[in-house]
C-alpha cells in the first residue's frame, strides 16, 4: 500500500469504476431505433388515424397508432353511437398472444396450400357431403358460404346457442317473416319483457340501450314503465319498475293471458281472436303465481299507452319457447305495436336454424366446416358430438381450436375483424362495411378469403359451376350469382356493393359511393314500412314444469354464450349484478341460501340427470326459491390462457328437451338438485354490499315529482362555484378553510344519469383500453385488487316485485376540495387549473394515504408490476404510461385526450376547446351506449354538462363532505314512491338544493 | 438498599457485561432468527411488490401501519419515565428509567422501519424529507405524513441525546471497571467524565434542560401520529379525541412493555435489590390510570359517533363490535379494558407473575387497538359497494415477527454492553461511604 502514489490511486479508481459501470444493468441490451426509410403516406407518428369499420356487430371507428389498432371508438356517423364491451375487446382478439398464427392440420402448423389441399381432396371425394355449421352470417360472407356449399350440393346450417331461432320461427308462423322482428322502445311508455335480456345480451342491445334512454327521458315526453315478467332479475330486469316473478315455464301462459286481457279491452279479430279464445286468465295467473289484478292493471296500461313487449330469452325458453314468442307477438299485435315498436323482418341475421334443424342438416358429413362456433361446449346432450364424430374431416374457422374436436381437425384462423374485409347487415336499414384497420399480424385469412382460395383450388373449381349457380341470398344485394372468380374477398365484396349500387339507381359513380361508405362505415338501405297480418296460429303446447328446483341459465353479460371468454377485459370486469369475475356462479334466493346453509363464501353443487357442476354462490334477492340460475360463458376445457379452466360449463346439466315447435334446445326445463359444495368459494367477487344501508349514494326520484319539475337540462342556473349549498342556515363561505382553487378557463365536469345507466360495463372496458389499465387476474381479484378506474356499484333498494336496483358507476370525482390532495406527502397528486386531480405517477412514493382518504374509494394501487404478455403489449395506448408497482393511479377524465384536443385546437388558433368537441371526449363517455354520461366545461353555462348539472335531478355523491366533486349524478327515476333514504340521520348528504324526494 | 455499598452497586449492575449467560445467548439467537424471517419477507416484498402482503383495497393500510403505531406507542413510556417523572421528582423512576429509555430508542427505531416497509416504492421514501434538489420540489407540508416524519425524527434525535446524557456517568463507571480495548471505548464514549463537582453541576443542568425539552415531545409525537388518522375524512378516524386518546394509549402500552422487559431482566441479572416490588407496583398503577383513560376514550368515541348522527361514522362504530371484525374489537376491549382491572388488587400489583401476564395481555390488546382503528375503518368506508374484509397474511405476520426480532436484538445487545440500571442515580439512594464505616467493618 505504501507504494501507491496519487497517480496509481486514480488509475485503480478509474479502471474499477468504469468496470463497475459497465457491469451495471446487463439485462437491458442496447436497442436501436429505426426511422422510416420512406414515410408512409397520411401517417404522422404520434397522431392517430381512424377507420370506420364494424366489429362484433357494432359500427365503430378503429383508432390506429403507428399501424396498430389501439382503441375502438364509437362511430359518430351513426345515430345511437356507443360501443359494446365486446366490440372494444375485439382489440384483445387481435392481439391475443395465444391465437393460431397460421393454419393447423391435426394440431401441427401447416401452410395454407397444404391445409386447403387436404380439404379440397376431402371435398372432392364427395362434394355433396359438404356440411357447414356456423354462426349467423349476413352480407357478402353469407352469400359466399351459401354459394359455396350449395354449389357443391352440400348443406349449410346456422345456429347460435343463445340465438334467435325461436323468435324467427315464431315470426315465420305468425307473419310468414323471413327474419326475426326488431324492437324499438324509443316511443314506448310501457315496456314489458318476458325474459329477454334486451339491454345486454339479447339481440341488438346497442339499439335497445339507445331506445331505453329515449323511453326514459322526460325531455322526450315520457318516462316509460318497465315490467319484467320472468323468474329471475337479470341485468336488464334490474332496471324494471315492476318484477312479476313467474314460476319457471309458465311465462307463455302469462303472455297469452295478457294478450287476452289487452284484446278484451282493444278488441281483436281473426287469427288473434281465435288464438286467444280459450285463454283462462285466472288459471294462467295462478299457475305463474302472479296476482291477477297486476296482470289486469298491466294489460290496461298496454292497451291505453304506446307499448312494446319483448319475448323471452335463454332464461324463459323451455319446451314451449315458440309458444311464448308467438304469444308475445300476438300480444304486440293486439296492442297495436306491430309496425310501430315491433318491426317485422326488422332484424335480418341471415339464415337461422334451430339446434335440431342444424344437427339434422349437418349430420353425415364428409367434410364438416365449423365457422365461429364452439358447438361441443355450447350444446347439451351429445348431439353435436355425434355429428362431429361422424364427419370424415372437420375444418374449423377459428383463432383457436374449439372443444372436443377430433384428431386431424384442420384449423383455419380467420384473424380478427380488425385485420380483414367484410360487410354486415346491422338491423334492417344499415349495411356496414368492415375494412381492415391494420395489416394482419399473422398468416391468417378471413373466412371469405379462405373460401375463395378453396373454391379456386384445382380440385374444387370444376365442381362449382362458377358464377352461374343461382344462390339464395339473405338480402336484396342485387347479386344472384356467386363470383368465385373474385381475386380476393375484398373484390368479392366490392363486386356485390357495385351491384347493389347499380340496383339502387344512384347516378353517382360507384367509386365515390365506395369511398363514402368506407369513410362513414357503410350505407343506409332503403327501407319500406312494414306491417304484418297474423296468420292462423297453431294451438299452444303444454309447458314443461319442473317439480323441485328448476335450472335457469343466462348468458354472461360480456362473455355471452362463451364466445368472448378469451378476452381478458371481459373476464376482468365484474359482472354488474353479482360482481363476479373469471368464473361461473349460481344465483339462489336468500331463503334457499338459508335452507342450504350457504353464503357467497361457499360453492354450490348442482346436479341434474345428465351431469353436475360446482359453482360459486351468489345470493340474489332477484331469485325465486324454486329455481337456481347459472351463468353460461365460462368452463372452457380447451382454449387460450384467459378462457381455459375458469369456472364450469352448465350446458352439461341441460337435459335433451327441445322446444316442440322450433326444435331449439329448451334451456329451461331441467330439474336439478342443489347442495352445499365441498370447497370454499374462492372466486373473485368484487362488489361489496349490495345494500346502501340507508346511505344516500345512489339516489332516486319519484316519477311524479320528476314530471312536475323542470326539464332535466336547465339553462345556466348553476353558478360554476360548484359547491351545492349544504345547509342554508350556514353561510357558504364558512365551510372552507382553503380558498376555492383557480380555474381560469375550464372546470371539467361530468354528469351521469343513473336512470339511463344500464350497468353495461362499456365505460369500464373503454377506460381499460384507453388508459392501459392492468389486467390483474383472478388471484388479485380475490383480494379485491381490481385495477379498473370505474367501479360499478349495484345496490338493491327495493323488495319483492319492486327490485329498484341502482347501478352507480363511481370513478374519481375530480373534487375541487379533494381529500386525496392534501394528504399526499410528496404532492404526487394535485389540483390542476382545469379542475382535475392530476396524478404524477413518477412522483408517487406509494404511501396510499390518498386512497384511504378518498370517500369514493376511487383510487387504485399497483400492488405488483402488472405486465402484458407479448403481443398484448401492442394494444397499449402510447399516450398513457403504464404504471409500475408501488404507484397509485386513478381516473383523470382521460387527460391525454383533453391535452390532445387542446393542442389540436391551439394549433388551429382556437384557444378554448368548443363544447361539442368536449362533450364526449373521455373514453367512457364516448363509449356509453345510452348516452348516460356527458362531459364538458362547467365554467361554461352553455355547456350541456352545466345545464344537466343544474337540473332538478342532479346531485353530488357524498355532498355533505363538501369535497365539491366535478361529477354530478342524476337520480334514478322510480315509479314507486321511495322511502326517504335520509331517514335515520346524517346531517350530511341530505340537504342538497336538488332535493331528491 | 441500605446495606449496599457504592462498589457493590457498580459491581452488580455491570455484572451482565462480563458474564456470558446461556439464557441471554439463546434469547439473542431467537431474536435474530425472528429478524431473519422478517428480512426474508421484506425481500419477497421488494422483489414482487406490496401485493405479497394481504392488502385488500380499499384497506390500503394494514398490519404495517398498525405495527408502526404500536411501536411508536411503546416508544412513549421511556421518555415519559425518564423525563417527565424526573421533572416531577418521582423517585421510583430511578430503577427503571434506563431500561425504559433503551426500550424507547429501540422501539422508535423499529417504528421508523415501518413507513419504509409500507411504502409502495420505499426506495423513494427520502422524498418525504425537505432536502434541496435540482427539481426544486418540496414535500407537501399540509400532509400529516410529512408532520409524522418531522415528529418522529425529532423525537428520535432528542430521546437519543437524552439517553446518551444519562449514560455518561455510568459509562465512566464502566470504564473504570473494564480492561483492555473496552476501556478505550467506554473512555471515549463517556467524554472524559471524571465525576468532579464542576462536571456534576453542568451535567445536572443539561439533564434537566433535556428533560424539559423531551417532555413536550412525549405529548407531541403521538399526537402527530394520531393526526395521520384524525386529519382524514374516513369514518372512525375523523375525530378530535384522537391526540389525547393516542397519548394515553401509548403510555399504557409503553408501561406494559417496560413491565414485560424488566420482570425477566430482574430475575436474569439478579437485580432484586434494585428493581423492587415497589417499582413494579408504581408501574402497575400507571397502567391502571392510563388504562382507565383509554376506556373512557373508547366510550367517548362511541358517544360522539352516536351523538353526531352521522350515518357513516355511526355505521363504522356499529360495524366494529358487530361486524366481521367483532373478534378483534372484543379482543381489544377485553385486553385493554377488562383484564387490566385486576390491577386494582394489591395482590396482583405486587405479584410479578401476574404483572407479567397482564403486561403481555396489554401488549396484545394495544396492537389490536391500532388494528381495529385502521382495518375496520378502511374496510367499511362511505360506499358499501367497496366494503371488504381484510385479514393479514403470512408475509405481514412475518414482518411483524421480524420487527420484534429487530427490537429485541437491539435491546439484548444493549443490556450486554451498557449498564441497564442507572448506577449514578442508584448511588444517590445508597448511604454514602463514611470514614466510620471503614473502622467498624
Amino acid at each position: 500500500m505504501s507504494k501507491m502514489n496519487r497517480r496509481d490511486f486514480f488509475r485503480v479508481v478509474g479502471v474499477s469504476g468504469t468496470a463497475g459501470l459497465v457491469a451495471c444493468d446487463p439485462k437491458s441490451p442496447a436497442e436501436q431505433l429505426y426511422p422510416y426509410v420512406i414515410d408512409p403516406e397520411e401517417i404522422t407518428p404520434g397522431l392517430p388515424t381512424y377507420y370506420a369499420t364494424v366489429v362484433e356487430g357494432c359500427s365503430v371507428l378503429a383508432k390506429v397508432r403507428e399501424g396498430r389498432v389501439v382503441h375502438i371508438e364509437s362511430n359518430p356517423n351513426r345515430e345511437n353511437a356507443g360501443v359494446s364491451p365486446a366490440a372494444q375487446a375485439s382489440v384483445q382478439e387481435t392481439y391475443d398472444p395465444d391465437r393460431a398464427q397460421g393454419p393447423q392440420v391435426g394440431g401441427a402448423a401447416a401452410s395454407w396450400d397444404e391445409a386447403l389441399g387436404t380439404i379440397a381432396a376431402a371435398v372432392a371425394a364427395n362434394p355433396a357431403g359438404t356440411r357447414w355449421l356456423g354462426r349467423y352470417r349476413t352480407g357478402s360472407l353469407q352469400a359466399l358460404i351459401s354459394g359455396f356449399v350449395s354449389g357443391l350440393g352440400g348443406q349449410n346450417a346456422h345456429w347460435e346457442p343463445h340465438g334467435h331461432s325461436v323468435l324467427a320461427n315464431a315470426a315465420k308462423i305468425a307473419w310468414g317473416s323471413s327474419a326475426p322482428p326488431a324492437f324499438d322502445m324509443s316511443g314506448a311508455e310501457v315496456i314489458v319483457s318476458f325474459g329477454a335480456d334486451f339491454l345486454h345480451t339479447w339481440s341488438d342491445s346497442g339499439n335497445h340501450c339507445a331506445g331505453w334512454a329515449q323511453a326514459r327521458s322526460k325531455d322526450n315526453g315520457h318516462i316509460a314503465h318497465f315490467t319484467a315478467i320472468e323468474p329471475r332479475v337479470s341485468n336488464t330486469s334490474a332496471k324494471a319498475d315492476t318484477w312479476l316473478s313467474t314460476r319457471p315455464g309458465t311465462e307463455a301462459g302469462v303472455a297469452r293471458a295478457l294478450a287476452k286481457l289487452v284484446a278484451d279491452e282493444k278488441g281483436s279479430t281473426g287469427a288473434a281472436k281465435a288464438y286467444l279464445a280459450g285463454v283462462d286468465v285466472a288459471a294462467a295467473a295462478s299457475a305463474a303465481g302472479i296476482p291477477e289484478e297486476k296482470l289486469k292493471a298491466l294489460a290496461s296500461a298496454i292497451a291505453s299507452k304506446p307499448s312494446v313487449v319483448f319475448p323471452g330469452g335463454v332464461t324463459t325458453y323451455g319446451s314451449d319457447a315458440t309458444d311464448l314468442a308467438l304469444a308475445v307477438l300476438v300480444l304486440n299485435q293486439v296492442a297495436g305495436n306491430v309496425g310501430t315498436s315491433v318491426l317485422p323482418d326488422g332484424n335480418p341475421l341471415g339464415p337461422i336454424h334451430s339446434y335440431t334443424e342444424a344437427m339434422d342438416a349437418v349430420g353425415g358429413a364428409e367434410v364438416l366446416f365449423i365457422d365461429g362456433l364452439d358447438p361441443v361446449f355450447s350444446s347439451p346432450s351429445g348431439a353435436a358430438q355425434e355429428v362431429i364424430a361422424a364427419a370424415k374431416l372437420v375444418v374449423v374457422f377459428g383463432n383457436s381450436m374449439p372443444e372436443g374436436m377430433p384428431e386431424g381437425t384442420i384449423l383455419l384462423p380467420p384473424g380478427s375483424e380488425l385485420e380483414t374485409w367484410g360487410d354486415h347487415q346491422l338491423g334492417h336499414s344499415f349495411m356496414a362495411l368492415q375494412q381492415p384497420a391494420m395489416k394482419p399480424l399473422y398468416n391468417t385469412r378471413s373466412v371469405g378469403d379462405a373460401l375463395l382460395s378453396l373454391s379456386k383450388h384445382s380440385q374444387i373449381a370444376p365442381l362449382l359451376a362458377n358464377g352461374t349457380e343461382a344462390v339464395p341470398t339473405d338480402d336484396d344485394g342485387g347479386s344472384s350469382t356467386t363470383d368465385f372468380a373474385a381475386a380476393d374477398f375484398q373484390s368479392f365484396i366490392k363486386g356485390r356493393w357495385n351491384n347493389m349500387h347499380v340496383a339502387s339507381g344512384d347516378v353517382a359513380p360507384f367509386s365515390s359511393a365506395w369511398v363514402q361508405a368506407l369513410r362513414v362505415g357503410g350505407i343506409n338501405l332503403a327501407t319500406t314500412p312494414v306491417s304484418a297480418e297474423l296468420k292462423a296460429l297453431p294451438a299452444p303446447g303444454a309447458a314443461t314444469l319442473v317439480d323441485g328446483t328448476t335450472l335457469l341459465l343466462f348468458s354472461h353479460q360480456n362473455l355471452l354464450d362463451g364466445r368472448h371468454a378469451n378476452k381478458a377485459w371481459l373476464q376482468e370486469i365484474p359482472e354488474t349484478l353479482s360482481g363476479y369475475t373469471w368464473g361461473t356462479w349460481a344465483e339462489i334466493s336468500p331463503a334457499t341460501a338459508d335452507r342450504l346453509g350457504v353464503s357467497n363464501k361457499h360453492t354450490l353443487t348442482i346436479k341434474s340427470a345428465s351431469g353436475s357442476i360446482e359453482a360459486g354462490v351468489s345470493v340474489s334477492k332477484g331469485m325465486r326459491d324454486d329455481a337456481v340460475a347459472v351463468v353460461v360463458g365460462n368452463g372452457h376445457k380447451t382454449g387460450n390462457r384467459y378462457s381455459k379452466d375458469y369456472g364450469a360449463n352448465p350446458a352439461v346439466l341441460v337435459n335433451g328437451l327441445r322446444d316442440a315447435k322450433s326444435g331449439e334446445v329448451a334451456w329451461l326445463g331441467t330439474s336439478v338438485e342443489i347442495a352445499k359444495g365441498a370447497a370454499d368459494n374462492i372466486m373473485s367477487k368484487l362488489n361489496g354490499h349490495t345494500d346502501q344501508d340507508g346511505r344516500p349514494l345512489a339516489r332516486a326520484s319519484y316519477v311524479k315529482d320528476v314530471e312536475e319539475a323542470g326539464p332535466d337540462a336547465e339553462t345556466g342556473s348553476l353558478a360554476p362555484g360548484l359547491g351545492i349549498p349544504l345547509d342554508p342556515r350556514i353561510p357558504e363561505d364558512s365551510y372552507d378553510m382553503y380558498p376555492e382553487p383557480e380555474h381560469p378557463t375550464y372546470r371539467f365536469g361530468m354528469s351521469i344519469d343513473l336512470d339511463s345507466c344500464t350497468g353495461c360495463t362499456s365505460c369500464q372496458v373503454a377506460c381499460a383500453s384507453e388508459n392501459n389499465i392492468a389486467i390483474a387476474g383472478p388471484e388479485q381479484h380475490r383480494k379485491s385488487r381490481y385495477m379498473g378506474w370505474i367501479r360499478m356499484d349495484a345496490f338493491w333498494e327495493g323488495e319483492g316485485d319492486n327490485p329498484d336496483v341502482r347501478f352507480l358507476p363511481v370513478m374519481c370525482q375530480q373534487c375541487s376540495h379533494a381529500p386525496c390532495e392534501g394528504v399526499c406527502p410528496v404532492l404526487a397528486t394535485y389540483h390542476n387549473l382545469d379542475g382535475l386531480n392530476a396524478m404524477i405517477y413518477n412522483r408517487c412514493v406509494g404511501t396510499r394515504y390518498c386512497a384511504n382518504n378518498c370517500p369514493y374509494s376511487a383510487r387504485r394501487f399497483n400492488y405488483h408490476t402488472f405486465r402484458w404478455p407479448e403481443s398484448y403489449n401492442l394494444m397499449l395506448n402510447p399516450d398513457v404510461s403504464t404504471r409500475e408497482m408501488g404507484v397509485m393511479e386513478k381516473c383523470t377524465f382521460c387527460i391525454q385526450r383533453i391535452r390532445y384536443a387542446k393542442a389540436n385546437h391551439r394549433a388551429n388558433g382556437i384557444d378554448v376547446v368548443p363544447n361539442d368537441v368536449l362533450e364526449s371526449l373521455p373514453a367512457c363517455v364516448s363509449a356509453c351506449p345510452t348516452g348516460a354520461m356527458t362531459f364538458g366545461n362547467l365554467k361554461d353555462e352553455n355547456a350541456t354538462v352545466s345545464k344537466i348539472a343544474s337540473g332538478p335531478r342532479a346531485y353530488q355523491m357524498l355532498d355533505a363532505l363538501n369535497t365539491k366533486p366535478g361529477v354530478r349524478y342524476l337520480t334514478k327515476v322510480v315509479h314507486t314512491k321511495p322511502v326517504d333514504p335520509h331517514h335515520g340521520g346524517g346531517h350530511g348528504d341530505d340537504h342538497s338544493s336538488n332535493d331528491n324526494h | 438498599m441500605s446495606n449496599l455499598t457504592y462498589g457493590q452497586v457498580t459491581k452488580d449492575i455491570i455484572r451482565p457485561l462480563f458474564k456470558p449467560s446461556l439464557l441471554h445467548g439463546l434469547a439473542l439467537v431467537t431474536a435474530i432468527a425472528c429478524l431473519s424471517v422478517g428480512a426474508y419477507c421484506w425481500k419477497l416484498q421488494l422483489e414482487q411488490g406490496l401485493g405479497v402482503a394481504g392488502y385488500e383495497p380499499p384497506v390500503m393500510w394494514g398490519v404495517y401501519i398498525t405495527t408502526f403505531v404500536f411501536w411508536v406507542g411503546i416508544g412513549h413510556a421511556g421518555t415519559l419515565i425518564s423525563a417527565i417523572l424526573f421533572l416531577f421528582r418521582a423517585r421510583w423512576r430511578t430503577g427503571v428509567y434506563r431500561a425504559s429509555e433503551a426500550m424507547t430508542i429501540f422501539a422508535v427505531l423499529t417504528a421508523g422501519l415501518f413507513p419504509i416497509l409500507h411504502a409502495g416504492r420505499c426506495w423513494y421514501a427520502y422524498w418525504l424529507f425537505p432536502y434541496p434538489n435540482q427539481r426544486q420540489l418540496w414535500p407537501n407540508f399540509k400532509s400529516p405524513l410529512v408532520w409524522d416524519v418531522f415528529a418522529i425524527s425529532t423525537y428520535l434525535t432528542i430521546s437519543a441525546i437524552f439517553f446518551y446524557i444519562g449514560l455518561i456517568p455510568d459509562m465512566a463507571a464502566t470504564r473504570d471497571k473494564v480492561k483492555g480495548f473496552g476501556k478505550r471505548v467506554y473512555g471515549a464514549l463517556c467524554l472524559g467524565w471524571r465525576g468532579t463537582d464542576n462536571q456534576w453541576r453542568h451535567y445536572m443542568a443539561a439533564y434537566g434542560f433535556f428533560a424539559a425539552l423531551c417532555t413536550p415531545l412525549v405529548i407531541s409525537v403521538h399526537s402527530v401520529v394520531s393526526w395521520d388518522f384524525a386529519m382524514s375524512s374516513t369514518p372512525g378516524w375523523h375525530s378530535t379525541i384522537f391526540p389525547p386518546y393516542f397519548v394515553a394509549g401509548a403510555i399504557f402500552s409503553g408501561c406494559a412493555m417496560v413491565l414485560t422487559l424488566l420482570i425477566p431482566m430482574r430475575s436474569l441479572f439478579k437485580w432484586e435489590d434494585y428493581l423492587t416490588i415497589w417499582h413494579f407496583e408504581r408501574l402497575a398503577q400507571l397502567c391502571l390510570l392510563t388504562g382507565a383513560i383509554l376506556t373512557y376514550a373508547y366510550a367517548t368515541e362511541y358517544f360522539i359517533a352516536w351523538y353526531s348522527d352521522n350515518p357513516y361514522e355511526w355505521g363504522t362504530f356499529i360495524y366494529r363490535p358487530t361486524g366481521d371484525y367483532a373478534w378483534a374489537f372484543w379482543l381489544m376491549v377485553s385486553c385493554n379494558c377488562i383484564f387490566p382491572l385486576a390491577l386494582w388488587f394489591k395482590k396482583v400489583r405486587t405479584s410479578l407473575k401476574w404483572l407479567f401476564i397482564i403486561s403481555l395481555i396489554i401488549n396484545v390488546g394495544m396492537w389490536f387497538e391500532r388494528f381495529n382503528i385502521i382495518a375496520t375503518s378502511l374496510a367499511h368506508m362511505f360506499d358499501p359497494g367497496a366494503w371488504v374484509y381484510y385479514l393479514p397474511n403470512r408475509i405481514e405476520m412475518g414482518i411483524l415477527v421480524g420487527s420484534f426480532g429487530w427490537f429485541f436484538m437491539w435491546f439484548l445487545l444493549f443490556v450486554k454492553v451498557m449498564p441497564s440500571v442507572a448506577i449514578a442515580e442508584i448511588k444517590e439512594g445508597v448511604r454514602p461511604p463514611l470514614k466510620a464505616d471503614e473502622v467498624t467493618t
